[in-house]
């Protein structure tokens, strides 16, 4: 339930090209504003990524159906997963810092 | 004639500890940060999420514009006003001062991570491409300590650098300030970040 540019590496085969491509579409489909490296843009490198489940609930109303269809495609995730997501902590499975 | 309910609002209140956290992924439009039950983020959708620790007196949350009044010589107050500046931070001191992957998330474009071997932590100092990273503040509702109040950042950087005392009189702590930078490609309405909480 997220993308960035390593996930969307494994599900496009490896193609940085394709990876690429896959982020800015969803980032630009899900409103999550545009990729780049300028200021006032989401860096397509960032580890952290983009946060997959708000954008794919059956309830966000500001995403069509037919663009979290492709959404789902593109990241490689299963859209039925985004109903009554349950998810895991972060308790116990905190990352070092991506800086 | 009857007179207007009260709505003292004392359940509405923020009186709990908060956590401090970064490197978060980017919520859509119309999406938060998603959360687990336990008032954490979600570890799937937030893949490197970053606690930044314990704080000497908690977080102060800053969300403000700037307006601009307008007048006019035949009337003596403001007639219209523009906003031209927003601005929405987090700002507290945080005691971990030690903890080498703290101090370089709060080095933005400065601090770089560089351990090499098992027998040390070391963060180099000099210039790098900065990094923005999505902060939440995150803390449990008096109302229902089940849930929780969120403040995020989409992109933000800390512009307090470290900053602390070794002393065996004081707590060594840094002192923190993040400040949103906007996605100016979001919707208008949504650039900064955003303030919920949960109701159910």
């Amino acid at each position: 339930m997220n993308a960035n540019f390593d996930s969307l590496m494994k599900v496009h085969g490896g193609d940085a090209k394709k990876a690429e491509a896959a982020f800015r579409e969803i980032a630009d489909k899900g409103g999550y504003g545009a990729v780049g490296t300028g200021e006032g843009q989401i860096h397509p490198l960032t580890a952290a990524g983009l946060d997959l489940v708000g954008v794919l609930d059956p309830n966000n109303p500001a995403i069509s159906s037919k663009d979290k269809d492709r959404i789902a495609e593109l990241a490689g995730v299963n859209r039925k997963d985004a109903e009554n997501y349950v998810g895991e902590s972060s308790a116990s499975k905190m990352k070092k810092s991506i800086q | 004639m009857a007179g207007s309910a009260t709505s003292w609002k004392t359940n509405a209140i923020a009186l709990n500890a908060g956590q401090l956290w970064g490197s978060l992924a980017i919520p859509g439009a119309a999406a938060r940060v998603t959360l687990f039950s336990d008032g954490t983020p979600d570890a799937t959708a937030n893949p490197t999420a970053f606690h930044y620790g314990a704080t000497k007196a908690g977080s102060k949350v800053s969300i403000k514009s700037q307006q601009t009044k307008f007048y006019v010589d035949e009337f003596r107050g403001p007639i219209v006003t523009n906003i031209d500046q927003i601005d929405m931070s987090l700002a507290g001191e945080v005691v971990g001062v030690t903890d080498m992957d703290l101090v370089t998330a709060l080095l933005p474009g400065v601090g770089t991570y560089a351990t090499t071997a098992s027998s040390f932590k070391e963060v180099r100092i000099g210039i790098k491409a900065i990094t923005y990273q999505s902060f939440a503040l995150i803390f449990p509702l008096i109302e229902d300590v089940t849930k929780y109040g969120i403040v995020n950042i989409y992109s933000g950087l800390n512009d307090a650098g470290v900053e602390f005392t070794v002393s065996r009189k004081e707590l060594g702590f840094t002192p923190f300030s993040i400040i949103g930078y906007e996605i100016t490609t979001r919707a208008v309405t949504d650039t900064l970040g955003n303030y919920w909480k949960q109701i159910a």
